[in-house]
């Protein structure tokens, strides 16, 4: 028997399909706050029985094959690459995102950086704790959680994008514009093999660091910390 | 001479520096107060007379004004940023820049590497995130 949903990953909507009950199981435990019942704009169809190279697509670029030498990683890895291809304009950061009400806020790091331990330091808040969607709205961006690594929906104004780094103390400090977008072009997910959704992504960024206040976050791991992040710019 | 900006580029104004992207070598640049004045004279293309007029009388005598800003250009297009009709090459300028504080000058340049988080935690499956996963 074939099994489908549907995932909204920050406004892709992407209809997994599996006969294999163990990958359906898995996959919905995996994604399953992120149900929609919205139409899928792309299929990703477990193909078990079929050899080939673990993932193809068609020639339209809207369905993705994955055969029987696919392991579960790649469901997770085509899917995170999937996301910053198609929602647009829109930028998937590599951080954290936290919640306050009517508010969110980004954390970004390289691994190790600090963002798990954040969103463990502060469960209550943390939305998602690995990859999160920035989007421009009319007058600003708001921020959406993406099902990366332990994560519930989410989407509120953002406020604040914050660059982690460990430290015996908390420390907030200010980036300037220029500094900001130098420093978060690193944690960004280029699209790199399409040139205008790399523009796309180019011109958010631009735009985040100039309308959104941007710090280095030096914390030490203890929850106050959020009273660091949620302290309103001076 | 005259120098027409690569039109595979998006530039932006940030915080004072100006900040290009060559989207077909997926490079990011910064350049320099003196180098954005430049960078902006060269909206529709101009004449190295044009460039120089553009460079602050801090910068010194013509000759060394001349000698940064073909040294600039140079950069610009060894990088692909500009094209040059004539070809401009590298070693015809030599760059007096080190000596000259307010000369024009490209400050940073990174790669943009491709990435997607769940590549990190499975470097097994990477070549998802290394090549292009849609037209396979």
């Amino acid at each position: 028997m074939i099994r489908s949903f549907c995932i909204d990953l920050g406004g892709a909507v992407v209809e997994l399909r599996t006969p294999d009950s163990r990958w359906s199981d898995r996959a919905y435990e995996r994604f399953g706050a992120f149900l929609t019942t919205a139409p899928p704009a792309v299929l990703v169809e477990h193909r078990p029985g079929i050899d080939g190279p673990p993932v193809t697509s068609s020639p339209s670029g809207t369905a993705f094959f994955l055969h029987g030498s696919a392991r579960w990683e790649h469901l997770d890895a085509l899917l995170s690459t999937l996301v910053p291809e198609r929602v647009a304009p829109s930028l998937v950061a590599h951080g954290a995102l936290l919640a306050d009400e009517g508010r969110t806020f980004l954390c970004c790091g390289r691994s190790g950086a600090g963002k798990s331990t954040l969103a463990q330091l502060l469960p209550e808040r943390a939305l998602c704790d690995e990859l999160a969607l920035v989007r421009p709205t009319g007058d600003g961006f708001h921020g959406v959680s993406l099902p990366y690594w332990a994560a519930r929906p989410g989407s509120a104004p953002l406020a604040g994008v914050f660059v982690l780094e460990h430290a015996p103390e908390h420390l907030r400090t200010r980036i300037p514009a220029a500094g900001a977008l130098r420093e978060l072009r690193r944690h960004v997910c280029w699209p790199t093999e399409h040139l205008d959704a790399m523009g796309q992504v180019f011109e958010t960024l631009t735009r985040l660091v100039q309308e959104v206040p941007v710090w280095r976050l030096s914390f030490a791991r203890d929850p106050l910390v959020w009273d660091l992040i949620r302290k309103p710019v001076a | 001479m005259r120098v027409q900006r690569n039109p595979e580029l998006a530039w932006r104004e940030v915080g004072g520096e100006t900040i290009l992207i060559h989207l077909g070598r997926k490079m990011m640049f910064g350049l320099n107060a003196a180098g954005g004045r430049l960078w902006a004279a060269l909206e529709g293309g101009a004449t190295l007379e044009e460039l120089e007029s553009a460079v602050p009388a801090e910068v010194g005598t013509e000759e060394l004004v001349r000698a940064t800003v073909r040294a600039f250009l140079a950069d610009l297009a060894a990088e692909g940023l500009i094209v040059a009709e004539p070809p401009l090459q590298h070693d015809e300028a030599p760059d007096p820049g080190a000596e000259v504080p307010h000369a024009p000058r490209i400050v940073w340049r990174d790669e943009i590497r491709r990435f997607a988080g769940a590549c990190a935690k499975y470097p097994a499956v990477s070549q998802i995130c290394d090549q292009n996963p849609f037209n396979s």
